[in-house]
């Protein structure tokens, strides 16, 4: 159950968004939830804050609050009583919903291309925090990505290592991928490290 | 760059992004046909709105997966990638597409590649078009064939037992003339088997006699004419066919020919009883008819003793039916010869005119007697003579006349001329009289035909003149024909010809 107490120490959370995001929410939620699903989660998330909203005065590009991000995810995963598994898995499906990460996909065609751009690629994304690919070692299936700056809400832990497994899935033919959040600034690490390994 | 002017561009591409999005969305939403874009290693990077409806997927089914995966056939899909990316144009396959609940789609995927501002390939697009309603299209189209070829087939079939059933031999041909099947009744009267001039033309078959005989009586060609011809085979037995040829029309056009055998050798084997017992029994009645013929003219002439008026009266009476029934005898055993082929003639040189002047004598007391005015209008140069059989001819000039006189109205005229050139000498008899009806003209040489007038008119006749006439004139390689003209009278011509 979430705790009202930390509503606003979510929302004084510095740094921006891109409104992309909580289409990308709406959208996973629409799909498993459905109209009504959709509908309970706006309700719900109304009460803690009426200008938090899934519907099209969200702009795709538009940068909004980060701390209406960490909400959203947790007022999801209160709502429809999900845990760290269903999160990982929105973390997943959002690339394939995004507009912006399909257009870069569309051009950034093999994996090192794709993470070697991932700082420009994280700041289209949000405006705190910085996203490098310490070791991109195709030939032997490792890939090592440091996002730096970024102590924002442990949820979202779960939640790249669904993003960015997604994202290497996209550019890597394999039949088994894993990744492994191996450092993380909430168990004290300098920085969260995400080790992607596949075969 | 100044910081209002970064933050003027920054705003200019979020909006472009914006629109760019909203374009993408719209047209997404819009084509009905579903696309794929596919990274270069075969993984699907994104689908549109007709793709997702066409697989039953959404984006995090789709994306991501390799592409070959949504086909049933795995290694051809690959296969067709690989062909995609080295090609340079749109290539096209049909595949199976395995939607959500593994329901099998056929599909046409058309692909071609994708390349960045540097020539480098970054992947394809995979248009994937629905072709089941073109599939059902098709196979029903296919089924449809096969029904019709198969109702074709039964349709040929049972032609082909009708005309293996028919009682007359069928030989058929198609447009080349070359045979395509002949009846057991035909294999039958040709002693031939079917298989052994099956898809050949009648002029390369040897070795076959009844066959040979048979294209001898077609004239050696196989020609729709609408004659009819005979045919008269020996072996086993003598039989007689008449042949006729008829086309094969199928939707109105000519698909080749067909030869039927119709056997008329019991017609014939009746008509030549019939023609023998004509015979036998005129010739049994002359003798008889003859005897009362001369006794009757000796108590005419007085010479049993004289006669009362009253008496030579009756006894004329007697004399000339007598006749009338010694002319019909004579008729008949005339048209019986004709029929059994011994109408034989003693051909000898004779002068036409001699004969006209004779016959025309015989006849005056007729035409005085019906006060008819008849002229023979003599040529002025002498006519050659012609190789006749005398008898035959005064015969055919008798019964011309006779016709001319017996339908010919009180005070008429008849006419009788003759003309000559190189070839041939030309009798015309020219009456006016009742004339020949236009329905019966066609008739008018026909055994025992008499027209509806003549029988009016009660004028004596057998209907056997005009049929005798036409047998002699055509035995002496001549024609006969005539003109009339009902209430007006009628012209009959003949000819012969002279160098003989």
């Amino acid at each position: 159950m979430l705790n009202p107490k930390d509503f606003n120490d979510i929302l004084k959370i510095k740094g921006q968004v891109r409104g992309v995001v909580f289409q990308t929410d709406a959208k996973y939620v629409l799909g498993k939830k459905g109209e009504a699903g959709l509908k309970k989660l706006e309700s719900a998330i109304k009460k803690i804050d009426p200008s938090i909203s899934y519907g099209q005065e969200i702009q795709a590009t538009g940068w909004y609050p980060l701390g209406w991000r960490v909400l959203s995810l947790l007022v999801i995963q209160d709502v429809f009583n999900w845990g760290t598994k269903e999160v990982l898995e929105m973390g997943s499906a959002a690339p394939k919903y995004s507009f912006i990460v399909k257009s870069l996909l569309r051009y950034f065609v093999s994996l090192e291309k794709t993470f070697t751009e991932s700082a420009k690629y994280w700041q289209e994304h949000y405006s705190i925090g910085a996203l490098e690919a310490s070791d991109i070692d195709v030939e032997g299936k490792r890939l090592v990505l440091w996002l730096k700056d970024f102590k924002v809400h442990p949820i979202l832990c779960d939640y790249f290592r669904g993003y960015f497994k997604t994202i290497a899935l996209l550019t890597v033919r394999t039949k088994k991928m894993t990744i492994k959040e191996t450092k993380c600034v909430f168990k004290g690490g300098p920085y969260h490290e995400f080790v992607i390994e596949w075969e | 760059m100044e910081k209002g002017e970064n933050h003027f561009l920054s705003r200019q591409l979020k909006e472009d992004l914006e629109n760019l999005e909203r374009y993408t969305k719209e047209f997404s939403v819009f084509l009905p046909l579903a696309v794929c874009t596919v990274n270069p290693t075969g993984i699907i990077v994104d689908v549109n709105q007709a793709a997702k409806r066409l697989t039953g997927h959404d984006e995090t089914k789709l994306i991501g997966l390799e592409i070959e995966l949504i086909f049933t056939e795995q290694q051809l899909a690959k296969e067709f990638f690989r062909r995609v990316l080295k090609s340079k144009s749109v290539e096209n396959q049909e595949m199976i597409l395995v939607a959500r609940g593994g329901k099998k789609i056929p599909v046409n995927v058309s692909a071609s590649i994708r390349k960045d501002d540097q020539d480098n390939i970054i992947g394809c697009f995979w248009a994937i078009f629905d072709i089941t309603e073109i599939k059902k299209f098709q196979e029903s189209l296919e089924k449809k064939v096969k029904e019709r070829t198969k109702e074709a087939e039964e349709e040929k079939n049972k032609t082909r037992a009708v005309l293996i059933s028919l009682v007359n031999g069928l030989i058929v041909f198609d447009k080349d003339k070359k045979i395509t099947l002949v009846n057991p009744e035909a294999e039958k009267i040709l002693g031939l088997k079917e298989k052994e001039v099956l898809y050949k033309r009648i002029d390369q078959i040897s070795g076959l006699a009844n066959l040979e005989k048979l294209y001898q009586a077609l004239g050696r060609k196989v020609e729709w004419t609408g004659q009819k011809y005979e045919l008269v085979l020996d072996e086993p037995l003598k039989r007689f066919f008449q042949v006729s040829i008829a086309p094969v029309v199928f939707e109105n056009k000519t698909a080749g020919l067909m030869i039927i055998l119709y056997d008329i050798t019991r017609e014939r084997e009746i008509d030549r009883m019939k023609t023998e017992f004509v015979s036998i029994a005129a010739h049994q009645l002359r003798t008889p008819l003859s005897a009362i013929k001369w006794i009757l003219r000796m108590l005419l002439d007085g010479d049993i003793g004289q006669l009362s008026q009253e008496q030579a009266e009756f006894l004329e009476k007697g004399y000339r039916s007598n006749e009338r029934m010694i002319s019909l005898i004579n008729d008949l055993l005339n048209v019986a010869r004709i029929e059994e082929g011994r109408f034989l003639y003693s051909l000898t040189y004779q002068s036409l005119e001699e004969i006209i002047e004779k016959v025309i004598e015989g006849l005056s007391g007729l035409v005085k007697e019906k006060k008819l005015k008849l002229v023979f209008n003599k040529p002025k140069k002498t006519l050659p003579k012609v190789k006749v059989d005398k008898e035959k001819i005064e015969l055919v000039i008798q019964n011309l006349l006779d016709n001319a006189i017996g339908f010919n109205n009180s005070g008429g005229q008849v006419t009788i001329s003759v003309k000559c050139d190189k070839m041939k000498l030309e009798v015309m008899v020219q009456d006016t009289g009742v004339g020949i009806p236009r329905s019966q003209r066609k008739r008018i040489f026909a055994k025992f035909f008499r027209a509806d007038n003549a029988i009016k008119l009660e004028t004596e006749g057998t209907g056997l003149g005009l049929f005798i006439c036409k047998n002699i004139i055509e035995a002496h390689g001549g024609k006969i024909w005539f003109e009339s003209q009902e209430g007006q009278g009628t012209t009959f011509w003949f000819t012969l010809p002279t160098a003989q």
